[in-house]
C-alpha cells in the first residue's frame, strides 16, 4: 500500500535524518560530477569543466533545501529542531528554568491535586444504579424547628403503600453490633435495611445473593451480609463463609452474601455489616417513633417536583388521619447526589477557586520570568532575524521553550499532586464522603494536560509576540541592556506582579477569616472539661441482659471495678456522648401546662449516673444533682440545662415543676418522669458550632438503655488507662467488646475536624501565593535597579547619597506592593462573602483578620523590596557610568 | 527550463514517470533521456529535477534504491511503483486531454 511506504519515509526522515541528509549530499554531488565529466569529455580543461558544472547545476545548497521541502516532512522536522534547540537553551540556564519549573509544578501540581479531590467527592456518579433517578425522603416539622429528621417507619409503610411516583421504596438505619465466637469480642457498625433497598439503589451482591422479602420479615430476619472490607480482613476473603452462620449482640445469623466494596448509604459509609430491617408488631403503633432514613426511586416519566406534590399531599392526608402524632409532619424528596455532597459542595469549589487564584500567580511568576528572558535575548533574537529567520518559525520557537517548560513543570506538578493527595488521604476528615476513593485518574490527568496547555498560551504566547517583532537596528546597535527596552518591558512584569499581590492578599483574608472562626471555635467553652477524662462505649447484647435489672447490675460492678484503678477519680455513664453528633429527643410535657401532643415541645433526653455531672466536670447551677437517695422507689427525679430552664421557665422558677418526657422506643415503653431538682450548665452536644438544646437529664437507675458510654476521669494521662478498662470489662464478660476508647479531648477535636481541615488547606494556599508573588515582586525590582542602574549612578555621581537612591527605589516598589494590597483588600471585602457559611460567630470583614493580613504582606513585601534597594545603593557610580 | 511554475511542475512530474516507465534510473540519467528523447528542446535542470524526484517519492509514486553504475560508482536508483503505473496513465490522459483545450483555443480564438 502506497501509504505505509509513505509513513516508513516520513519516519526515516525524522529520525534518520543524518542519514538521509547524507544520501541527499551524495545524488547531489553524483550529478555534479557527471556534469563535470561531461565538460571535460566536450573538451574543457578540468577546472573550467567545474566551475561550469557548478554554475549550469545551481547552488547545491538550495536545491538540498528545496528537496527537503519537497520531502513533506519540512513541519515535523523543523518542530523537532525547535524542541532540541529550546531544551539546549533552558539546559544552559539553569537557574531561570529551575525556578520556572518549581513555580509551574507547585501551580500545576495544587489544582490537580484538588481537581481530583472535586472529581472524586462531587463529580463522580454514585455507585448506584441511574443515580440520578434516586431520592432520599426526608421528614420535616417546621413548628418544632426540625427542618430535617428522621422517618418513622409506620409512616413509612404507609407511604409506600398509597404513592404512585416513586418504582420502590426502601427503609435503613444505623446501629451497632457486637461480633463473637471468633477470637476476640469487637463492635461493628451495622446498617439494617428494608429487603427491597438493594433493588431500589440497584446494588448487587458481589458473592451470594442480597436478602429475600422472606428475610425481611420480623421473626425470620436471621440473614446478615458481610461488607467487603469485613469479609476480606475478617473471613480471608474466601467463599467458604457463604451459608454459615455468625453470633451478633448473641444472636445467630447466616451470612447470604458480601456487598461490594463502593456500597454506602450517605453519610454511612463505613458499615461492616448489612442486616434486615424488619419491623415488628409494634410499628403500628408507634408512629412517633422518627429513625429510620428512606431511599426511593423515581419512576422514569415522573418529575422530583411532581413526586413532592404527591408526598404534600399523602403526608396531609396522614396528619389528618393521626393527628396526634403526625400534625405539623411533612416529608419532602431530595436528590440522593444532593444530599450526599451538598454539605461540602460550597467548600470545596471555595477552595477550588484558591488553588485556582494561586495557579494564575504560579503563572504570572513564569511569565515575569520570561519576559526577563526574553528582553536579555534580544540581541540573540536580532542577529537571528536579520540571517533570514521569519516572525512566525521564532514565535514557534519561543513558544516552544514554554511549551518545553509547561510539560517539565506538569509532569513534576503530577508527582505534587500524586504526595498531596497522600497526604489528603491520610490526614483529611473522615466527614467529607468518598476522600478516601480520591486518586490521579485519566479525567484528572486529561485536565492537567489541558491546563498546561492554557498555561503555554497564557504566558509563553505574549512574551514570545513581544520578542519578535523587535526593531532590529535598535537591538542590534545595542550591545545589551542598558536602553529604554526594559521601560517597555517593565509595565506588563509590574502589572504582573500587581495582579500576584492582590490575589494572594485575597487568599490571605480568606484564609485569616477561617483560622479566626476556627480559633474562636476551639476556644468556646464546651461545657465539660474533657482534660484527663478517657471515654469508651460498652454495647450489652440483649439476649443476656434482657431487664432492667441485669444491665444495672452490669454497669454498677463496672462502676466499682474502674473505680479501684489508680488514680481514678469520677466514673460518669451517659447514654449519648457530648459532641458526638447523636441525637436523641422526644416531646414533653409541663405539669400544669398540659397539651396534646401535637402542640408539644422538643427536648434532648440523656440518662447519666449520679456521678456524670462531676466526671464532666458540668457546673451545676441551681438546686441539686442526684444523690444516693434517689432509687427506684423513690419520686422520681430529673435534672435540666441552663437552656431548656430559660427557654421554658424565663422567670427562673423551673425547679420543683414536673415534666415527663413521651416514650420512646430503646429507652423503655415507659415514660421518663420526675421533678426538677437541679439545673446544669449547658453541654455543646452536637459540636461547639452549634448552640446546646434543651436537654432533660434521667438518673441512671430509671429504665436505663444498654448501650452507654463511660467517662472515666483521672488524675494523670488519661490513655495510660486504656488496657486497664479493657481488661476490667473482659474481666466482667468476656463476650462484650469496648469500642470508641478515646480521651474526650480527641472526641471534640474530631468534632472540628472538617474545619480544621479547610482552614489548613486554605492557609497553605495562601502561605504558598503570598511567597510565590513576594518572589515575583523581588524579580520585578530587583530588574528595575538592574535596568536604571546607570541613571542611579550617575545620581551618586552628582552626590545624591546612597540612602537617597534607597529611598527612591523603595518608593517605586512600595509604591507598587501599596496598589496590589488595596486592590487585595477591596476584592477581599467583596469575595469574602462566599465563605459566610464557613464562620462562625466572625463576620465577612472582620477587623483583626484584614489587619492581620495587611501587616503579614507588608512585612513581607518590605523583605522582598529592600534587598535589591540595598543592592542599589551599593552600585559603583564609575563602573556605572563606563557601561553606558 | 527555468524555475518551475505550476503548470510546469507538473508536466515535469509526467515526464519524469515516462522515462522511468521502462527501466529504473538515476536522476542524470533521467535528465538526459529527457534531453535525448525531445531532441535537445527539454533541458531538465538540477534545481528543478531533484526536488521532482523526492516529491514523487514522498507521494509513493517511484521507489529509490541505492545501486551501482557501470562505472562502478554508487547512485540513487528510481523506479516506478505499481502505483506509480496508474499514476502515469492517469496524467497522460490528463496532460492529452489539456494540450487538446489549448490547441482548440490557439485554432479558433
Amino acid at each position: 500500500m502506497r501509504w505505509t511506504g509513505q509513513l516508513r519515509l516520513r519516519l526515516r526522515t525524522l529520525f534518520g535524518r543524518q542519514n538521509v541528509e547524507r544520501e541527499l549530499d551524495s545524488e547531489l554531488r553524483f550529478h555534479l560530477d557527471n556534469q563535470i565529466a561531461e565538460n571535460v569529455a566536450s573538451g574543457m580543461p578540468p577546472e573550467d569543466a567545474r566551475l561550469a558544472a557548478l554554475r549550469k547545476v545551481g547552488g547545491l545548497t538550495q536545491i538540498a533545501e528545496e528537496c527537503r521541502d519537497a520531502r513533506g516532512t519540512a513541519f515535523l522536522e523543523s518542530l523537532v529542531q525547535d524542541i532540541r534547540y529550546g531544551l539546549r537553551q533552558l539546559w544552559r540556564a539553569p537557574a531561570f528554568t529551575a525556578i520556572a519549573i518549581l513555580t509551574l509544578a507547585l501551580g500545576l501540581g495544587a489544582n490537580t491535586a484538588m481537581f481530583s479531590v472535586i472529581n472524586a467527592v462531587l463529580l463522580r456518579p454514585l455507585p448506584y444504579q441511574d443515580p440520578d433517578r434516586l431520592v432520599q425522603i426526608i421528614d420535616a416539622n417546621p413548628s418544632k424547628g426540625f427542618p430535617r429528621f428522621s422517618s418513622s417507619p409506620t409512616n413509612f409503610l404507609d407511604w409506600r403503600a398509597q404513592t404512585q411516583s416513586f418504582a420502590g421504596m426502601a427503609a435503613a438505619q444505623g446501629t451497632t453490633v457486637t461480633l463473637t465466637g471468633r477470637g476476640d469480642a469487637i463492635r461493628l457498625s451495622a446498617v439494617k435495611v428494608t429487603p427491597d433497598l438493594f433493588s431500589v439503589l440497584g446494588v448487587r451482591a458481589i458473592q451470594g445473593r442480597t436478602f429475600t422479602a422472606e428475610e425481611g420479615t420480623y421473626g425470620s430476619d436471621k440473614a446478615v451480609l458481610l461488607s467487603f472490607a469485613l469479609w476480606q480482613q475478617r473471613f480471608g476473603g474466601s467463599k467458604d463463609v457463604l451459608n454459615t452462620t455468625i453470633k451478633l449482640n448473641d444472636k445467630t445469623y447466616t451470612v447470604v452474601g458480601v456487598t461490594p466494596p463502593e456500597f454506602r448509604l450517605n453519610k454511612l459509609s463505613n458499615f461492616d455489616v448489612t442486616l434486615p430491617l424488619a419491623f415488628g408488631p409494634q410499628v403500628e403503633t408507634q408512629r412517633g417513633a422518627h429513625f429510620i432514613t428512606v431511599y426511593a426511586r423515581l419512576k422514569p416519566h415522573v418529575s422530583l417536583q411532581q413526586a413532592n406534590e404527591e408526598m404534600k399531599v399523602i403526608t396531609a392526608r396522614l396528619a389528618a388521619a393521626y393527628p396526634d402524632k403526625n400534625t405539623g409532619w411533612t416529608a419532602f424528596a431530595l436528590p440522593i447526589t444532593d444530599y450526599v455532597v451538598g454539605s461540602v459542595r460550597p467548600a470545596m469549589l471555595i477552595l477550588f477557586g484558591a488553588v485556582g487564584f494561586l495557579a494564575l500567580i504560579a503563572c504570572a511568576n513564569v511569565a515575569n520570568l520570561l519576559l526577563s528572558r526574553s528582553v536579555s535575548r534580544r540581541h540573540e533574537i536580532s542577529v537571528r532575524c536579520a540571517l533570514g529567520a521569519s516572525r512566525t518559525r521564532l514565535t514557534r520557537q519561543l513558544l516552544t521553550e514554554s511549551l518545553l517548560l509547561c510539560v517539565f513543570g506538569a509532569a513534576l506538578g503530577v508527582a505534587v499532586a500524586a504526595a498531596a493527595i497522600a497526604l489528603l488521604k491520610k490526614f483529611g476528615p473522615t466527614d467529607v464522603p468518598r476522600l478516601g476513593t480520591v486518586e490521579l485518574d485519566g479525567m484528572v490527568l486529561g485536565f492537567t494536560a489541558a491546563l498546561t496547555l492554557v498555561a503555554t498560551i497564557l504566558f509563553g504566547l505574549a512574551p514570545a509576540w513581544r520578542a519578535a517583532r523587535v526593531d532590529l537596528n535598535a537591538a542590534l546597535k545595542s550591545a545589551s541592556r542598558s536602553t529604554s527596552g526594559g521601560h517597555d518591558s517593565a509595565r506588563p512584569r509590574r502589572l504582573l506582579v500587581f495582579g500576584e499581590l492582590a490575589l494572594s492578599v485575597i487568599l490571605l483574608a480568606g484564609a485569616g477569616l477561617l483560622i479566626r472562626s476556627f480559633v474562636r471555635l476551639s476556644f468556646t467553652n464546651p461545657g465539660i472539661d474533657p482534660a484527663n477524662v478517657l471515654t469508651f462505649n460498652v454495647s450489652l447484647p440483649g439476649k443476656k441482659y434482657s431487664t432492667v435489672e441485669q444491665s444495672t447490675l452490669f454497669f454498677d460492678a463496672l462502676s466499682a471495678k474502674l473505680g479501684a484503678l489508680p488514680g481514678v477519680t469520677k466514673i460518669g455513664e451517659v447514654n449519648l456522648l457530648p459532641a458526638s453528633g447523636d441525637q436523641w429527643s422526644s416531646s414533653f410535657v409541663i405539669r400544669g401546662r398540659e397539651m396534646p401532643e401535637q402542640n408539644r415541645p422538643s427536648t434532648e433526653i440523656r440518662v447519666v449516673n449520679r456521678d456524670y455531672f462531676q466526671a464532666m466536670r458540668i457546673p451545676l447551677l441551681r438546686g441539686r444533682s442526684f444523690a444516693p437517695t434517689d432509687r427506684p422507689g423513690s419520686p422520681p427525679v430529673l435534672v435540666i440545662s441552663d437552656t431548656m430552664a430559660r427557654k421554658f421557665w424565663p422567670n427562673g422558677d423551673a425547679l420543683g415543676h414536673y415534666v415527663t418526657v413521651d416514650a420512646q422506643p430503646g429507652l423503655s415503653n415507659d415514660n421518663t418522669q420526675g421533678q426538677i431538682i437541679g439545673i446544669v450548665g449547658d453541654v455543646h452536644d452536637f459540636g461547639l458550632d452549634i448552640e446546646p438544646a434543651p436537654t432533660v437529664y434521667a438518673p441512671l437507675y430509671q429504665p436505663g438503655p444498654s448501650d452507654m458510654n463511660i467517662v472515666v476521669r483521672t488524675a494523670g494521662d488519661p490513655t495510660l488507662l486504656a488496657p486497664a478498662v479493657r481488661r476490667s470489662v473482659a474481666e466482667l464478660d468476656p463476650v462484650l467488646a469496648v469500642a470508641d476508647l478515646a480521651p474526650m479531648e480527641t472526641v471534640l477535636a474530631t468534632s472540628l475536624a472538617e474545619r480544621r481541615f479547610y482552614m489548613m488547606l486554605l492557609s497553605i494556599f495562601a502561605a504558598i501565593a503570598l511567597t510565590l508573588a513576594a518572589i515575583g515582586l523581588y524579580g520585578v525590582i530587583s530588574y528595575t535597579v538592574n535596568q536604571r542602574s546607570s541613571e542611579l549612578g550617575i545620581r551618586m555621581a552628582l552626590g545624591a547619597r546612597p540612602a537617597q537612591v534607597l529611598g527612591m527605589v523603595l518608593w517605586d516598589a512600595l509604591g507598587l506592593a501599596a496598589a496590589g494590597l488595596t486592590a487585595g483588600v477591596l476584592g477581599a471585602l467583596m469575595l469574602n462573602q462566599l465563605l459566610k457559611k464557613m464562620l462562625v460567630g466572625i463576620s465577612t470583614t472582620d477587623a483583626k483578620a484584614f489587619l492581620g493580613t495587611i501587616l503579614t504582606v507588608s512585612v513581607i513585601v518590605v523583605i522582598a523590596c529592600y534587598v535589591p534597594a540595598r543592592r542599589a545603593t551599593s552600585i559603583d557610580p564609575t563602573s556605572a557610568l563606563r557601561s553606558e | 527550463m527555468g524555475k518551475p511554475s505550476d503548470l510546469v511542475q507538473g508536466t515535469l512530474d509526467v515526464l519524469i514517470l515516462r522515462t522511468l516507465a521502462l527501466e529504473p534510473k538515476h536522476g542524470w540519467a533521467i535528465a538526459k533521456r529527457i534531453e535525448q528523447v525531445s531532441r535537445e528542446v527539454l533541458q531538465v535542470q538540477q534545481g528543478s529535477l531533484y526536488p521532482a524526484l523526492h516529491r514523487l517519492e514522498q507521494q509513493g509514486w517511484i521507489e529509490a534504491k541505492w545501486g551501482e553504475t557501470e562505472g562502478g560508482r554508487k547512485a540513487k536508483f528510481y523506479s516506478l511503483t505499481r502505483a506509480g503505473r496508474g499514476q502515469l496513465e492517469r496524467e497522460k490522459a490528463q496532460w492529452e486531454r489539456l494540450s487538446a483545450a489549448i490547441n482548440l483555443v490557439l485554432q479558433k480564438a
